[in-house]
């Protein structure tokens, strides 16, 4: 490790360049990193005072009053189990497709470069045009499909509440695929070709290959992606707010887009409460993600 | 020999396995999908909205390319200013799009590079605290501080401002400080000894030595950070309510009640609209976009 010796002039001036560049972002950082968190805590215990326009210390207040609501309110029941249900199906489905498309690119399979683009196209295009020509395709689309076919006269998709969430569920898999595959292939083209090539003379099968070295040596990039997802329980909106803005009915609604639907409306007096939940939030969500990791480490593959 | 050619023939067999013939139909299932809505979208934007045609493929019968030139009329949003509701235009929402989108995906890929760069050529204690610090702020999920953020940009006259989100963009907690760190570790530190010997101060062996060594880096996360910037609506809405960028407006055109894009047709005419710079953005970029972030191709 470096030490300063400030008798050296060429050390000094090292150091010098060091604390002047490096100055500006950590002030960044200082202020809307930890400024901003602090803020929020703070901002929890407090109460707007729409005379003075200043915020006055309030004790646990909002965290009582959220806790009552969170508990006792139908929209939020819906939130929780919805969040929940996303991210089981995403962090299974989603993972596991991403794994084996981006398996399927690095062992170069048939039509690659033409996967390779249609996985990555979601991400560079704007989710609001994506949720409108998708919306246009399964709820006029499909039903006029169906009824050319001889089927019966049928609701679109997603006007059915019968398939809404499936369908809302289903689009969140198909357009998130795109930074996960650049990824995890980006990994799968760092392992050593002899080691697969070694493994195929063997007699070892593609799946086998997978399994036994090809998983376990970008099990860390795995793990990263995995644990990133479990920070978004709470904050994934399901595309909700591009699908319906600020009208999604509650039973499909996520904690993260009544979060961020009410942050939009908040007044300064909101913003105590909505703090409260933040913290409510992440007192729950912390504990699970270092858990899972803690877990997933034990458990997880080794790359020896 | 008879040894090798079997190798060789269960090597070239193993392309055709289940596995492998499962991913490529489940890929042709996922690339429909994609495609479809886009290309019947395309279709259907130069369809007659006032004129009902069901049909599957919406193949015109009367090619609508005025559609255009009317979604370009309606493509607004009111904004509240000093001199009363001002109504920005799709020129309008360009510029401030371009502002908003290089300006924050420059800052976005800049702070990160300079960051990592600081904190793995000089091993000081600090280094390491931001490399950790990094780390455990990535994985750490904090829910909910929006409203704090908000508050907090008001309070610094950020809010509403160009210069404002640019600041707000400028941080280094990001996958791409781990990338930029994981290459500039990867340098011998002869680079700036041989530099240091012909007298270049550590300013201009960043930037003339170490910069251009991670171009391609730089341009790449640049590209990325401008699509999602460019794409991003939520951000603008909240944090810039009178500088409305080409996002916003398409989300305000997808609500609008106007009853001349109230029709399918025509909103979806608004998204071709929007599509069309991103598209020709990924056909000249589109393979520096999809490289491999990880790989050290750099070093030209």
């Amino acid at each position: 490790m470096l030490r300063v010796n400030f008798r050296n002039k060429r050390s000094r001036k090292q150091f010098i360049f060091y604390s002047l560049m490096i100055a500006l972002p950590v002030l960044q950082v200082v202020i809307f990193y930890f400024g901003v968190n602090i803020n929020s805590i703070l901002l929890a215990f407090k109460n707007y005072d729409r005379d003075t326009g200043d915020y006055v210390w309030t004790g646990f207040e909002h965290f009582t009053k959220m806790i009552k609501e969170m508990t006792t309110d139908v929209t939020w029941a819906f939130a929780f189990r919805n969040s929940v249900k996303v991210w089981l199906v995403s962090s299974v489905v989603s993972m596991a497709l991403a794994l084996f498309f981006s398996y399927y690119i690095y062992k170069r399979g048939v039509l690659k470069n033409f996967f390779r683009v249609m996985l990555f196209l979601p991400s560079i295009v704007s989710s609001i045009v994506m949720v409108i020509l998708f919306r246009n395709l399964v709820d006029n689309f499909i039903p006029a499909l169906v009824l050319r076919l001889g089927g019966e006269e049928m609701l679109g998709l997603l006007a059915d509440h019968n398939t809404t969430m499936l369908v809302l569920i289903v689009y969140g898999i198909v357009m998130g695929f795109g930074t996960n595959v650049l990824l995890l292939s980006g990994a799968m083209s760092s392992i050593s070709t002899s080691i697969t090539e070694a493994a195929q003379i063997d007699g070892a099968n593609r799946w086998c290959e997978f399994w036994r070295i090809v998983f376990p040596q970008i099990f860390p990039t795995f793990l990263t992606i995995f644990i990133i997802s479990i920070a978004n329980l709470f904050s994934n909106q399901l595309n909700l707010f591009s699908f319906y803005g600020s009208n999604a009915e509650a039973q499909f609604s996520t904690v993260g887009y009544i979060l961020y639907k009410r942050t939009l409306s908040a007044s300064y007096a909101e913003y105590s409460d909505l703090a409260a939940i933040g913290i409510l939030l992440t007192l729950i969500i912390v504990p699970i993600t270092l858990g899972i990791r803690k877990i997933l480490e034990k458990v997880g593959p080794s790359n020896d | 020999m008879i040894d090798k050619k079997r190798s060789v023939k269960q090597v070239r067999g193993n392309g055709r396995s289940p596995l492998m013939i499962i991913l490529f139909v489940l890929l042709i299932v996922y690339a429909v999908t994609i495609l479809l809505p886009i290309v019947w979208g395309l279709f259907e934007a130069l369809m007659d909205g006032d004129k009902i045609e069901s049909t599957i493929i919406p193949w015109p019968s009367d090619w609508k390319f005025d559609n255009f030139f009317k979604a370009f009329g309606f493509f607004y949003v009111p904004v509240e200013s000093e001199i009363g509701t001002v109504y920005p235009d799709l020129w309008f929402m360009f510029g401030y799009t371009m502002l908003y989108a290089v300006g924050s995906a420059f800052m976005a890929t800049f702070v990160p590079c300079i960051v990592a760069y600081l904190t793995a050529r000089f091993d000081y204690f600090f280094s390491r605290l931001i490399n950790v610090f990094v780390v455990v702020a990535i994985a750490l999920p904090i829910v909910g501080s929006l409203p704090s953020e908000i508050q907090m940009a008001k309070t610094l006259g950020l809010y509403d401002k160009f210069w404002g989100i640019w600041i707000m963009k400028s941080h280094f907690i990001s996958v791409y400080y781990l990338i930029f760190y994981a290459r500039f570790k990867s340098f011998p530190t002869s680079y700036e000894e041989a530099a240091q010997i012909d007298g270049a101060g550590h300013l201009r062996i960043f930037f003339r030595v170490i910069l251009p060594l991670v171009k391609n880096l730089f341009w790449t996360v640049f590209l990325i950070m401008f699509i999602a910037f460019w794409n991003d609506y939520y951000t603008p809405l909240v944090y810039m309510p009178t500088y409305p960028t080409v996002a916003y407006g398409m989300w305000y055109f997808n609500n609008s009640t106007e009853n001349v894009i109230s029709n399918v047709p025509m909103k979806i005419t608004g998204c071709v609209l929007m599509l069309i710079p991103i598209l020709v953005l990924f056909a000249i970029f589109g393979k520096r976009l999809m490289g491999n972030l990880t790989e050290g191709g750099d070093k030209e």
